[in-house]
């Protein structure tokens, strides 16, 4: 290489930035104050279907006058179909329950994989509204039941019905009229299988059916509302108003089921967390702003989307603040910094060093959001498809200990004997195999243990291996210490995955799944999060996004429709 | 009725299982992934596993000697994980097992190591030989669930015919599925109201 002289143009020559460091990123504070990105999985969805313009249809909306039915929902992309089924029920309110224990719903679906026939239908009826306790098949991809949000629902309809609007104000409230208590995918109650459908460039994504099938659900709920208030109001009935159907998304009810995911999937959760790194790296090495305009005007919108924001939960009332005052601070650096020469990497800079994590996260996002042209590429590397982890038995104690230092050095320094270190124990319950969160030392439970406490677990082994010669090798020691296996296994594949790990204590007594939940769904694309208690928050999904039948105008480099106008 | 399960379902099913038969969480891992690739061979994974996770013994193995032993016909899985574990230090060596249960679970195993070490592999057994290289199997195998000896070795294909399966490893015997399901149980805490409410953290109304 020759050297090149300094480029005297720039203010100051920065050395590249890389990747933030795990230490500072792998915190649940942290993951539990992402936001949603392009990189976020509807995002990515809605792009595909934007630019290779899938073509919608309803083939069948066969719903009586009580709201109950059927109807299928086609989207067809360049070399296949997918369709939702939809099947509608008339629920009694008493029966109305957003937990996974629930027994009926108001309306439930499954994706199909292609274009189902009345066979395909017949079967489905007899099976999709039982939920858990039916059976699909390997033709349909996903599973899925929703509840109206009450308020709302009579509301519209009856708006609707006597040909009227209705309340803006409510619809910006409370965000949807329905809302998901589960989306089941990957092979759930005889789905196919992920590795099914893989190599499906319409798949390589994570979760792009589960995504799909949500997107469906919300044109599905705008079209049954329409269709309940002109079975009420007949001939003087009026449609929604688009504008007004853009503005409610699907709600979503997400509890302690989705937490061990992050714990389960090491491997996702770094190519998840490594995509928007590397996106976020990305920008902070531009050497121009060409986009700070587009930015400016992005995070005016995401003001007005903070704002739009509401909670009952005291914590989240409390962040919601802090957000919103730090992204005001944030706009008026931006704006006392107009005339001096700027770089992505200074603001990124000031953030972190001014402002709360919550505020910080909003901002990477918003860096990401004008750059498609330099990230989307990354949405790609977020899948995993990798075969079982295999243990590499013939390292030695010596090394094994070594490589727990270095990956793990942070969960070794835990006093595991103090009890707030171990207060909690994930289990799964006997009823309904719901996962749940105990207090070991208030209830029996401890037996049932699942293994979702790594740091802990790694701290055993390492105590293990410092009974055996330096020399042992682990195979050894794993024959001899079974119960360490699992912690083996994970200690060499995370080794190789330097985002793939929780930087925290799963079961310390102060350890609030919420975050968890937020850092999974960011990265589904969902916003709006309003935690119910620490183990159960409620968000919204494709709110603002724009409908089927707009896609095709939509420009995939500006499909910033999460940020409201 | 046979019933098709998916083979995401039979990997998490064997999973829980094998815990609930008293095997460490790993030894569940690798059950797990044991019988996904059995059933996905088109081999009756599911049924094996019901067979081989009812006995609670050979389970602790005795590898010092040219022949691994233990306390009773070795498990496979505890068996096929010994022989993972040791893909690098022993691989150049056949290795051999004494008496061993349902022998076909090894073929998982078998795959996992030619997998890991990029060369075919060997199994041999009395009722059947087995060859993997490059993902595919050859050779013939007939159920049975004991065998008094099995080899491993690193060996080419002897002119063994690609194996032929009844590919209906996902269609499942009830009773195969409930002995799974059984053992599972056994990892699942009996629910009580408190932690019906606490546990999942619920308590705010879902109807609004």
């Amino acid at each position: 290489m020759t050297p090149q002289a300094p480029d005297t143009r720039a203010p100051r020559p920065l050395p590249p930035v890389s990747r933030r460091d795990p230490a500072q990123v792998m915190r649940l504070s942290r993951l539990g104050a992402l936001h949603q990105s392009r990189l976020s999985f509807m995002r990515i969805l809605l792009r595909r279907m934007a630019s290779e313009q899938w073509r919608f249809e309803v083939p069948v909306f066969d719903i009586d006058a009580s709201g109950v039915g059927h109807a299928v929902l086609c989207a067809h992309g360049p070399e296949r179909s997918y369709s939702l089924v939809a099947f509608a029920h008339d629920l009694p309110a008493a029966q109305r329950s957003d937990r996974v224990i629930a027994t009926a719903w108001d309306a439930t679906f499954t994706l199909f994989d292609g274009v189902p026939t009345a066979q395909d239908i017949k079967r489905l009826s007899r099976n999709v509204p039982l939920q858990e306790a039916g059976r699909i098949s390997q033709h349909e991809l996903t599973l899925a039941r929703a509840n109206r949000s009450v308020r709302l629902w009579d509301h519209v309809v009856g708006k609707l019905a006597s040909g009227n609007q209705p309340d803006a104000d409510l619809i910006d409230s409370i965000g949807y009229l329905m809302r998901t208590t589960a989306v089941y995918g990957s092979g759930k109650f005889g789905a196919a299988d992920r590795e099914d459908i893989a190599r499906r460039p319409e798949c390589a994504a994570p979760f792009q059916v589960e995504m799909l099938t949500v997107y469906l659900i919300r044109d599905f709920v705008g079209r049954l509302v329409n269709h309940m208030a002109r079975a009420k109001g007949g001939a003087g009935a009026v449609g929604l108003d688009p504008a007004l159907r853009r503005r409610l998304g699907i709600g979503n009810s997400t509890g302690l089921g989705m937490a061990p995911f992050l714990i389960n999937h090491p491997d996702l959760l770094n190519n998840w967390i490594m995509a928007r790194e590397t996106a976020l790296a990305r920008v902070r090495n531009l050497p121009d702003t060409a986009m700070m305009p587009r930015f400016e005007r992005l995070l005016d919108r995401a003001r007005r989307n903070a704002d739009l924001w509401t909670s009952d939960h005291a914590g989240q009332q409390v962040r919601l603040t802090t957000l919103r005052a730090d992204l005001t601070l944030f706009k008026a650096h931006l704006d006392s910094t107009n005339d001096t020469p700027r770089s992505w990497d200074g603001l990124f800079l000031w953030a972190q060093a001014h402002l709360e994590e919550d505020a910080q996260e909003q901002i990477v996002s918003l860096m990401i959001e004008p750059h498609g042209s330099l990230v989307d590429d990354l949405a790609t590397s977020m899948a995993s498809d990798t075969p079982p982890a295999r243990i590499d038995g013939a390292v030695s104690a010596g090394q094994m200990r070594a490589l727990l230092t270095r990956q793990y050095g942070w969960a070794l320094d835990i006093d595991w004997h103090a009890a707030e270190q171990t207060a909690r124990v994930w289990y799964v319950s006997a009823e309904k195999l719901e996962p749940r969160l105990g207090e070991r030392a208030l209830e029996p439970i401890a037996p049932y243990e699942q293994p979702l406490a790594p740091a802990r677990d790694m701290a055993a082994l390492d105590k293990c291996l410092g009974t055996w010669p330096e020399k042992a090798l682990l195979a050894d020691v794993l024959l001899a210490h079974p119960e360490h296996r699992h912690a083996a296994r994970r200690a060499q594949l995370c080794d190789a995955l330097p985002y793939g790990e929780l930087h925290d204590n799963t079961v310390h007594a102060a350890m609030q799944p919420i975050d968890m939940l937020r850092c999974k769904l960011s990265f589904f694309g969902a916003g709006h999060f309003d935690p119910r208690s620490d183990r159960w928050v409620r968000i919204n999904m494709f709110r603002f996004a724009p409908l089927p039948d707009e896609l095709a105008t939509m420009d995939p480099m500006h499909d910033d429709w999460a940020y409201p106008l | 009725m046979i019933q098709r399960f998916s083979l995401n379902e039979i990997q998490s099913m064997a999973k829980r299982a094998a815990r609930g038969s008293g095997c460490s969480w790993g030894i569940a891992e690798e059950a797990g992934f044991a019988a996904r690739w059995l059933s996905k061979q088109g081999l009756p994974g599911v049924a094996l596993m019901a067979r081989t996770l009812q006995k609670p013994d050979g389970r602790r193995l005795d590898t010092s000697k040219p022949v691994w032993s233990s306390d009773a016909p070795i498990c496979p899985l505890h068996g096929g994980a010994a022989l993972l574990d040791r893909a690098k230090t022993r691989a150049q060596h056949p290795v051999t097992f004494g008496p061993t249960r349902d022998p076909v679970i090894l073929a998982a195993f078998v795959g996992g190591l030619s997998g890991m070490i990029l060369q075919p592999v060997l199994l041999r057994f009395s009722n059947g030989t087995l060859c993997c290289d490059n993902g595919v199997l050859y050779g013939a195998l007939v159920d049975t669930a004991m065998t008094q000896k099995v080899v491993f070795e690193i060996a080419p294909n002897p002119d063994l015919p690609v194996l032929i399966t009844p590919d209906t490893g996902q269609d499942i015997d009830p009773a195969d599925w409930a002995i799974l399901e059984e053992l599972a149980q056994n990892t699942y805490a009996p629910a009580t109201d408190a932690s019906r409410i606490a546990g999942a953290g619920a308590g705010t109304s879902d109807n609004d």
